[in-house]
């Protein structure tokens, strides 16, 4: 998914009118949980403070904390998923980098003497070591690739605990 | 706080609104299988709480009850296998061969025979359960997939992912009797409970297609469109039709709906906010309720099929996969 949007996380109109960034509980609240460090759970707490304190106005306030969350999420997510494709740029380039060592080494006769020989351990020490670059980044990349999806999954998590409490009652 | 109530307590008013939210329970029990965690969930259908994780094989996708409703049979499509689950003893018993990376399959109504999608093979595999043996192997088209069977178990239809086709295969002569050009992507085939028609998804296309079975047409593509989600994120999956064909679901992975349709009509009634990429779908023995796997938010949401209104989630594996339940 190319961005991320209210109507896949919120059932219904979503009452944010105004800017979420005008209310300073709001927008701290928002800049406190939005960096990826920040655990579903602790998020989840977080609101639920939130939650229990905003009495005044509370679907509507509920509403534009899940407003920041989501415009926050959706930019820290869009900057992750540009990394991974300029990761995945680069591997295409180190991939054909080993097919071409590995073409000018098949060149060279195994059993070759003199200069010659000397070029083709140049050639396969330079071949063992970018497919080993490679190999690693590859790894990283396959752990790379679950952050986008585990921001979509915290902000799901949090988006509905906070529809859930803009649709209860007010406490007390 | 401003208003003196304690976090615990307005926690507590959630929960007992949330709990208030669940009809009285039916008596199953869900299985899902969860991708990333090598597990099956055991869901109680009761208390629709999490009562037992069981390991399996590696990457479990689809699964499918035996017929007499005592085993369960799971892809573990990394173990290059099949296995049976023994659900009095809640483990594995025995290993099936499946040829490689087993993604989905369908158990033929007779119980004997299980019909298996081969994805980097371009194959289906027959394999005979009793002797745990491959039977035969038909080719079909790139990426084989979905795999439904005709309540007569006459027909297999199976789609192929890269060639936008469902292959009918005859299951007496094993071989494809008819091949019907569907939407990008094609992903499940489902059945009507009459066998009079067959209903094909198509993840990228984003649409339905309902096959007339017996003149192999296409009588009605389905589309969807759901307020404020890009069409691109509308990628329909897993489809689930009453018995009686008055209603029919499909899971609209990233779009986080399920679309209720009217079966005779074709009519999309309502968008239904779920799980987060919903994939797979399965109704309890009565059909009073809908399960989905939900492969982001790693939870099932339990759909009252009554009140057509989500009632609960209920947390589950890693990327939860397939779902079936018992009574």
């Amino acid at each position: 998914m190319p961005r991320l949007t209210t109507a896949a996380y919120w059932n219904g109109p979503l009452d944010a009118r105004g800017d979420w960034r005008a209310d300073p509980e709001i927008a701290e609240l928002v800049h406190r949980l939005a960096p990826r460090r920040v655990t579903t759970e602790e998020g989840l707490a977080e609101i639920a403070k939130f939650a229990d304190t905003a009495s005044e106005d509370r679907p509507h306030r509920l509403a534009l904390v899940f407003r920041g969350l989501l415009e926050e999420t959706d930019r820290e997510r869009a900057g992750l998923i540009e990394q991974l494709t300029q990761m995945g740029r680069r591997q295409r380039e180190l991939a054909d980098l080993v097919a071409r060592l590995a073409d000018d080494l098949d060149a060279v006769a195994p059993d070759t003497t003199g200069e010659a020989a000397q070029k083709r351990v140049d050639l396969q020490q330079r071949h063992d070591f970018t497919a080993r670059n490679f190999e690693e980044i590859q790894r990283t990349i396959r752990y790379a690739c679950e952050a986008p999806v585990e921001l979509d999954a915290r902000l799901g998590a949090w988006a509905r605990a906070l529809q859930q409490a803009a649709s209860a009652a007010v406490p007390g | 706080m401003s208003n003196g109530i304690s976090c615990a307590r307005w926690c507590a008013a959630v929960l007992a609104f949330a709990c208030m939210a669940v009809p009285t329970a039916a008596a199953d029990t869900v299985y899902v299988s969860n991708e990333k965690d090598n597990t099956i969930t055991v869901v109680d259908g009761a208390s629709l709480e999490p009562v037992k994780t069981i390991p399996v094989g590696q990457r479990p996708r689809g699964i499918v009850l035996s017929k007499d409703e005592k085993s369960l049979y799971i892809c573990a499509s990394d173990s290059d296998h099949i296995e049976v689950l023994d659900l009095a003893a809640d483990k594995v018993v025995r290993t099936l061969p499946s040829g490689a990376d087993p993604e989905y399959f369908a158990l033929d109504p007779t119980g004997k025979l299980l019909y298996i999608a081969n994805e980097d093979d371009n194959l289906v595999t027959i394999v005979d359960i009793d002797r745990g043996a491959v039977v035969t192997e038909i080719p079909v088209g790139v990426e084989p997939e979905g795999m439904g069977i005709s309540p007569d178990g006459q027909y297999l239809v199976n789609t192929s992912e890269t060639t936008n086709m469902a292959h009918v295969i005859d299951t007496a002569k094993r071989e494809i009797v008819a091949n019907i050009l569907v939407d990008s992507r094609p992903r499940r085939a489902v059945w009507t409970a009459d066998g009079a028609q067959f209903w094909v998804s198509a993840e990228i296309g984003g649409t339905v297609s309902v096959v007339d079975a017996a003149k192999h047409e296409i009588v009605k593509r389905i589309t969807f469109a759901v307020s404020g989600v890009p069409t691109e994120a509308i990628q329909p999956v897993g489809i689930a039709i009453t018995h009686d064909r008055k209603l029919a679901f499909v899971a609209l992975g990233p779009a986080n709906r399920v679309a209720v349709i009217d079966a005779q009509s074709y009519e999309v009634k309502r968008y239904l906010l779920v799980g987060q990429r919903v994939w797979s779908l399965a109704f309890n023995p009565d059909q009073s309720r809908l399960y989905t796997t939900n492969g982001v938010s790693n939870d099932i949401t339990v759909i009252d099929v009554g009140s057509l209104k989500p009632i609960k989630s209920v947390p589950v594996g890693q990327s939860p996969w397939g779902v079936v339940s018992r009574p």
